[in-house]
């Protein structure tokens, strides 16, 4: 098999790369989640396995990215981590993960992993497709953060669904060109409204952006810019789900308001 | 009604501010960065300015840095994602108002906007003694929304700490914070508070002097850290008889939220310490 392993501890990299060399596998190992970024998109893998605390993009920023990159296929992520709890296998198979192997693990407990896997796929009907991403819902919290007006609240979503594809413009230019400053102003202008919104993941992905450029360090923005993508993608589909519902509820009872007692009144026979 | 002026370069924000106030009967206009709204400043009369920080052309603090041409100064309330202490600390050297964290929320914001509002233009500034990030010193007036001022800007230095920390501090200091104006400084906002923020490595320290001639701790009847024994609510029946608010529990929690709790001989003086 092919497999793409992201690790930054390197005596546990080289390990793992030697056993698994051992055993017949071609691997193709990095340090870091960009670098596994990077390799995903040039070759094919069979299976890619990603420590969880990573420097530049950790593992679940990289699995995010794997599964927006190609969601028709049905990609092998499997998650290792050195907090093997119960809490922290149930958080990493609610991100995306197929499986989660605790740190240090014996080369059976990984080839038995990786058989139970693809029995399962093979036992999938053909043409299944994979079962959909959680959608996040817009919680009550954010409606009453605008005193309950849901008309104002659809009015903000418009204005972001308007503006948000102009930053991520203004942020892919700035990055593009090396202008740090710029890349800091749009990237603080556009975690302002995703904040309000509670989109986490997409708002952590714009802080990052905006210490970058005011560090002046462009170098890993490239990166950090694919994934927030991918996050303001999300929230913009959750906005755009919850206006769509809102705005017929709105229509609804303000034309029942214009109307009132209407139908009390009877055609004359 | 108020006329306030809202500048944030994101229009989500712009709209969602404007659209909250507006409906609370406010008369709102908005700018998209510090120049323009500058130029608004200018040209007509706003009781309020809500400023972010981080803006292209001028920044928020660089605007306040303009306002000492104005002929109205508005009161500036400062809104930021970004509480670094060095922002916050500026901002209190540029006499803002108020800070508010963002993402916002309607309430607050209209809290704050009705005690801006209320805040009588008489009343004095808060003045800046110290403002570094170990020790800051101010001396503030004796007057109710002071308290929530004072602290918007304080609890928000400590970001390193834990929010449960941030929150029993933040609760002991706006208990003691109250005492000193009410019973110390008669909400004379001639009057004045001293308060001091001392940050080391290994604690948290506040200390609050105020104006009054102190007071001896077994003649607060009307606090429930003197009951007795066999009666814990009796000052409640004292509070009553005497026509106070519901309350006094405020000295007894404090000293439970922090670590220690120190009085001079006169109690006019307070200090709070909270090791980390």
């Amino acid at each position: 098999m092919r497999i793409l392993l992201a690790d930054d501890q390197n005596e546990i990299r080289l390990l793992t790369v030697e056993q698994l060399q051992q055993a017949g596998h071609v691997v193709v190992d990095v340090p870091d989640g960009a670098a596994a970024l990077a390799e995903f998109d040039r070759s094919p893998f069979d299976v890619v396995l990603l420590d969880e605390h990573m420097p530049t993009l950790n593992g679940i920023d990289v699995l995010r990215a794997i599964r927006a990159k190609r969601p028709a296929q049905r990609q092998i992520v499997i998650a290792l981590t050195g907090y093997n709890t119960e809490p922290d296998r149930v958080r990493l198979l609610r991100e995306g993960f197929d499986s989660v192997i605790g740190k240090p693990f014996r080369l059976q407990q990984l080839e038995a992993t990786l058989l139970s896997l693809l029995d399962a796929r093979r036992l999938a009907p053909a043409g299944a497709s994979p079962p959909p991403a959680p959608v996040p819902t817009i919680a009550g919290d954010i409606l009453r953060s605008v005193g309950g007006d849901k008309k104002l609240l659809l009015r903000m979503i418009q204005i972001f669904l308007r503006d948000s594809p102009k930053r991520l413009s203004e942020i892919a230019a700035a990055i593009r060109s090396n202008r740090s400053e710029d890349l800091a102003f749009a990237a603080h202008a556009l975690k302002g409204s995703v904040a309000i919104f509670g989109g986490d993941a997409a708002r952590q992905k714009c802080q990052e952006l905006q210490e970058l450029g005011r560090r002046g360090e462009l170098s890993q923005a490239a990166a950090t810019f694919e994934l927030l993508k991918v996050e303001i993608a999300k929230l913009e589909a959750n906005l755009r789900g919850y206006a769509g519902q809102t705005s017929f509820s709105v229509q609804e009872s303000s034309q029942k308001r214009k109307r009132p007692g209407s139908g009390a009144r009877r055609k004359p026979r | 009604m108020a006329a306030i002026l809202v500048t944030d370069d994101d229009a989500t924000t712009r709209q969602m501010v404007r659209g909250v106030l507006k409906k609370a009967g406010h008369d709102v206009a908005t700018a998209g960065d510090g120049i323009s709204a500058l130029r608004a400043i200018q040209k007509r009369k706003f009781d309020i300015v809500l400023l972010d920080i981080w803006m292209p052309k001028l920044t928020g603090l660089g605007l306040i840095g303009h306002l000492h041409d104005v002929k109205h100064i508005p009161k500036i309330v400062v809104m930021t994602s970004d509480s670094t202490s060095d922002t916050l600390l500026d901002a209190l050297r540029g006499r803002v108002y108020q800070y508010l964290k963002k993402p916002l929320d309607a309430t607050t914001l209209l809290t704050t906007v009705e005690n801006a509002i209320s805040t009588s233009p008489e009343v004095p500034a808060i003045e800046v003694i110290s403002a570094n990030t170990h020790w800051v010193e101010l001396m503030v007036p004796c007057e109710r929304s002071v308290v929530a001022r004072v602290q918007s800007f304080l609890m928000h230095i400590d970001v390193d700490l834990s929010p449960d920390v941030i929150e029993k501090v933040g609760y002991a200091f706006r208990e003691l914070l109250n005492n000193a104006i009410e019973w110390g400084g008669h909400l004379d906002p001639n009057l004045k508070v001293r308060v001091s923020y001392i940050r080391t490595k290994k604690l948290l320290m506040y200390r609050l002097d105020d104006p009054g001639p102190g007071f001896k701790i077994e003649d607060l009847k009307h606090a429930a850290i003197n009951n007795p024994a066999d009666n814990p609510m009796a000052h409640m029946q004292e509070r009553e008889a005497k026509g106070l608010r519901p309350g006094g529990l405020g000295l007894m929690l404090t000293q439970q939220l922090v670590d220690e709790l120190v009085y001079n001989e006169k109690r006019n003086s307070v200090v709070l310490i909270k090791y980390l």
